[in-house]
């Protein structure tokens, strides 16, 4: 397939890009998608099969998104034909045994912190499970009641779990418990690990009921701490992991799914399509869905994407080219690219009317610009998720790196950035004990920071930009 | 002061003289020959009254003096010797300086062509032979022809020419190489006829659609030594037009006009010499830069750079025509190599060749507070700006990131092979097979491919 001279009205495409993309206040994460921008990267298959237990994601990586998305039926209706391949059908029940919005099915914060006091951990996910799929249950109204029943009626448990396992093979059905949002089941990082720990061990005792499953989905660093994995046949649970990554071939896919169902263009942009490869993709029920070839195929997603952004990514192709260079620039240290960082770059790109290049959507330096946007977004959540990241990178404004690790160390040293995350309230990094050196260590491990050689650092683009760091050059910049 | 005054002093003083003196010498330029002497070409008009401190000059400059009365030169003279001051020309803390000297001068000097060649160039450069530069170049030779290209191939590794014991066969050695265009055109022979008789078709596209072309470094005539001995020896240095390097940067125009090729693929003197020099920096196009991960590649490298560095103007130019190869890439733990080899590029090109980041006060200083450990501190008087002339402001810093794909520092990686070692396609044409090509040569071989796509 070679790129064939077509003219298409930019504005359109840029218009496809800002009227599908929400901005940043409405970004999807935490509301339910609409169902136009439901994509299905490949990858991703596995972690939805219901007998996944435990799914792993960065922020942004689409943890809340299918924890979302699976508990609605629209969207698994939407997906069925996927969804078969990873056994969730119209006979699976989804519901939800923790997440970002607060619900009767399970405790909020306050009240895990409460039962925690006098229960153990895996006792309080078990009573959340039982209430969700047990008939014959004590009439107990509040959660201290319940887990204390829990706690204190093991063997009654134990039937009534094998009874409604019974229940559900006998219908055919299965019932599938969605656990999202972990880092905000508690404020302090003891409390966190012991609740994650007891739903890991939890979920390893649920293998013995295989119609009731249930999938927990956390961030890799949580995985990280001993105190969260080191119980009896953890490996069992932790082997099982599967990685919500986005390659790139599946964000390309996923800014088509947008881009075709967008309110305004989306004509303009299938028109494109059509014009340039042999399928057009289908559209079924008012729902269009890209050709396959532009969801698995590279080489066909770059003719698209050069049609929309141009070839190269400056005025020479020394400067790199926008396919490769955009989600290359919104990888963290341990190259993963979220999403939702690549989307938000684009409509920043899009929205940004200074800098236009003539025939083409996206001019290179307005992309540029979408990634100092998707950079500042990205902080954003970094601090929401680290808020001690704040306080450790404040000080290291216009720092040239790659530095060597002591050159931090006097930065962190003079703004007392140990003791300040140390007089923080909530969730601070577990590694924090052992100092600065705790700190490189938890900074590395979300990908932060990127350790190299002769223990130096690099921050990779996507955070230097946002924490205002500088990169070393052997030239000042012409002006 | 108890120490000499030694080769670097010697410009350093003549810079501080001048400086202080500026009233006096209106539009002074440093000259320093070939020993490293300084003079300064200036028009001065009371040459009586700079006499105590010429004296003085003359007292410091000790043994690198060109003698008190030499000091002063007057810039007419220094216009005859040389048409212009080249725009490679450094300031030293702001006083222009221009070298006198027989090799290295190319490292000096802007690039030939203004604009990018139209027939795509590409140099293969390395500091060190033996690294699988010939190899690479053949194997690309023969894929290029196998797409129907026509390809010209010099051998411009004057000192250890090999390129066409790899690609001709001995019978098929034209009359004459490169070292015959540079003595021939000395004294005013490089011509068209001359330029027929260097050029042999290689067997190695048979069968293909294509056809490879080859100018060896020299032909069946003989004496290579002898005028290989002439054409190191300085021809016409101080005259640009005549320089060896515009003789090369000729050479290679004319023969592109005369063979019409699609690309140029151009086998470059290991070690930082001239002809090196004349192929990264003048000739335009792509130049590959073959590393292996040893101390001593990334000194010499350095080295290099640093020069390139210290003159910005050239250094702009340069920089986005290379691309680092990493060279026989070991069998085992490729990508520890690797990564390794992208982080001390990575530190080479950062340190030097990439513009600091965005914004006006990006520097290196800036980390100094912290430590004195500042990776770079340049010596204040050695801070030389970029000159007046500078070309064209770009807005857009030259920088990338450690990971960035399709960035110059990025290795593209070309893997070791015992099948590779050894490997003759003139006797034994078919003895790799196009799998064994494409394990260890295939992600470089896309990569050039990908550029002719462009």
């Amino acid at each position: 397939m070679t790129a064939k001279k077509i003219s298409v009205d930019p504005e359109s495409l840029r218009e496809a890009i800002t009227t599908s993309i929400p901005s940043q206040t409405t970004q999807f994460g935490n509301d339910l998608i609409d169902r136009r921008f439901l994509y299905l990267p490949r990858a991703h298959l596995g972690a939805l099969d219901v007998n996944c237990m435990l799914v792993v994601g960065i922020r942004g990586a689409g943890k809340s998104f299918w924890w979302n998305a699976l508990q609605s039926a629209p969207h698994r209706q939407l997906l069925a034909r996927s969804l078969q391949k990873a056994e969730i059908d119209d006979k699976t029940d989804v519901s939800a045994g923790f997440g970002n919005t607060p619900s009767s099915f399970y405790p909020n914060r306050d009240v895990l912190t409460t039962l925690l006091a006098k229960h153990k951990a895996r006792h309080i996910w078990l009573t959340v499970v039982l209430w969700q799929c047990c008939s014959a249950l004590p009439a107990l109204t509040k959660w201290a009641e319940r887990v204390a029943w829990v706690t204190e009626n093991p063997e009654e448990v134990a039937q009534q779990l094998s009874q409604a396992n019974n229940d559900l093979v006998k219908s055919g059905r299965k019932r599938l418990i969605l656990f999202d949002a972990l880092d905000r089941t508690a404020d302090e990082w003891d409390k966190l690990s012991t609740l994650l720990r007891g739903l890991l061990e939890l979920l390893l005792d649920l293998r013995s009921s295989p119609a009731i499953r249930a999938k927990a989905f956390v961030r890799p660093d949580m995985l990280e701490a001993s105190e969260i994995t080191s119980f009896r046949d953890s490996s069992k649970v932790l082997s099982s992991r599967v990685d919500l990554r986005w390659v790139r071939a599946d964000l390309y896919g996923l800014l088509w799914q947008y881009m075709g169902n967008a309110a305004h263009g989306a004509t303009e942009f299938r028109a494109l399509i059509s014009d340039l490869f042999d399928d057009g993709g289908t559209e079924k029920a008012g729902i269009w869905t890209p050709p396959k070839e532009l969801r698995r195929e590279e080489s066909s997603q770059r003719i698209l994407f050069d049609a929309i952004a141009g070839k190269w990514m400056g005025r020479d192709r020394r400067r790199g080219f926008p396919y490769t260079w955009l989600p290359n620039h919104l990888a963290d240290a341990l190259d993963q690219t979220s999403p939702r960082s690549f989307l938000a770059a684009l409509r920043a790109a899009a929205s940004d009317e200074r800098h236009r290049a003539k025939g083409l959507a996206l001019h290179y330096e307005a992309i540029k610009r979408g990634v100092q946007a998707a950079s500042k977004i990205r902080v954003d959540e970094i601090g929401e998720d680290f808020p001690w990241t704040l306080l450790a990178m404040k000080p290291l404004e216009k720092l040239v790196i790659p530095c060597h690790q002591a050159m931090i160390g006097v930065r962190w040293k003079k703004a007392d950035v140990v003791d300040q995350i140390r007089a923080q309230k909530d969730r601070k990094p577990r590694q924090l004990p052992r100092g600065e050196a705790g700190l490189f260590e938890a900074l590395a491990e979300i990908g932060l920071f990127k350790p190299m050689s002769e223990d130096r650092i690099n921050v990779p683009d996507v955070y230097r930009l946002g924490f205002g760091l500088r990169r070393r050059g052997g030239l000042s910049p012409v002006k | 002061m108890t120490s000499r005054t030694r080769f670097r002093d010697a410009l350093l003083i003549a810079v501080e003289f001048v400086r202080t003196n500026r009233q006096a010498l209106p539009g002074a330029v440093i000259v320093r020959d070939l020993l490293g002497r300084p003079r300064i070409a200036a028009t001065v008009e009371n040459l009586e009254a700079l006499g105590p401190a010429l004296d003085k000059l003359h007292e410091r400059l000790a043994a690198f003096s060109p003698g008190r009365d030499g000091l002063i030169v007057d810039p007419a003279l220094l216009r005859e010797m040389s048409p212009a001051l080249a725009p490679g020309n450094r300031k030293v803390a702001g006083v222009p300086v221009i070298e006198r000297q027989i090799t290295g001068a190319n490292w000096n000097r802007m690039r030939i062509p203004d604009k990018e060649p139209q027939i795509p160039r590409f140099t293969f450069f390395g500091l060190k032979g033996g690294v699988g530069r010939s190899t690479a170049l053949s194997l690309l030779a023969r894929e290029l022809a196998a797409t129907d290209r026509k390809v010209l191939a010099i051998d411009l590794d004057l000192e250890s020419p090999g390129l066409s014991s790899l690609m001709l066969d001995p019978n098929a050695l034209p009359d004459y190489g490169v070292v015959d265009w540079l003595v021939e055109s000395a004294v005013g022979q490089g011509d068209n006829e001359l330029l027929r008789g260097m050029v042999a078709t290689s067997g190695l596209a048979a069968g293909t659609g294509g056809s490879i072309r080859v100018v060896p470094a020299g032909g069946t005539t003989g004496e290579y030594l002898e005028k290989l001995s002439r054409t190191t020896l300085g021809l016409g240095i101080d005259d640009d037009h005549n320089s060896f390097a515009a003789l090369l940067a000729n050479m290679v125009d004319q023969l592109e006009e005369m063979e019409r090729p699609d690309v140029v693929l151009i086998d470059s003197r290991a070690g930082l010499h001239d002809i090196a020099a004349v192929a990264v920096t003048r000739l335009g196009g792509t130049a590959f830069l073959f590393a292996v991960d040893t101390a001593q590649t990334w000194a010499g490298y350095r080295l290099l750079f640093d020069a390139w560095r210290s003159r910005p103007s050239i250094a702009r130019d340069v920089r986005a025509s290379l691309q680092m190869v990493a060279a026989q890439v070991p069998e085992t733990e490729r990508t520890v190599y690797l990564t390794r080899m992208r982080e001390r590029a990575w530190d080479l090109f950062g340190e030097t060749l990439y513009d600091a980041s965005d914004s006006e006060d990006a520097s290196d200083s800036e980390n100094a507070s912290d430590s004195e450990n500042a990776s770079d501190s340049e010596n204040a008087s050695d801070s030389e700006n970029a000159s007046d002339s500078e070309a064209e402001s770009d807005a857009e810093p030259f920088n990338f990131d450690l990971d960035a794909l399709d960035a110059p520092h990025r290795p593209v990686p070309i893997y070791w092979g015992r099948e590779f070692q050894g490997y003759d396609p003139v006797r034994n044409p078919h003895e790799l097979t196009q799998e064994q090509i494409r394990a260890g040569y295939g992600v470089w071989l896309d990569y050039v491919f990908g550029t002719l796509e462009d």
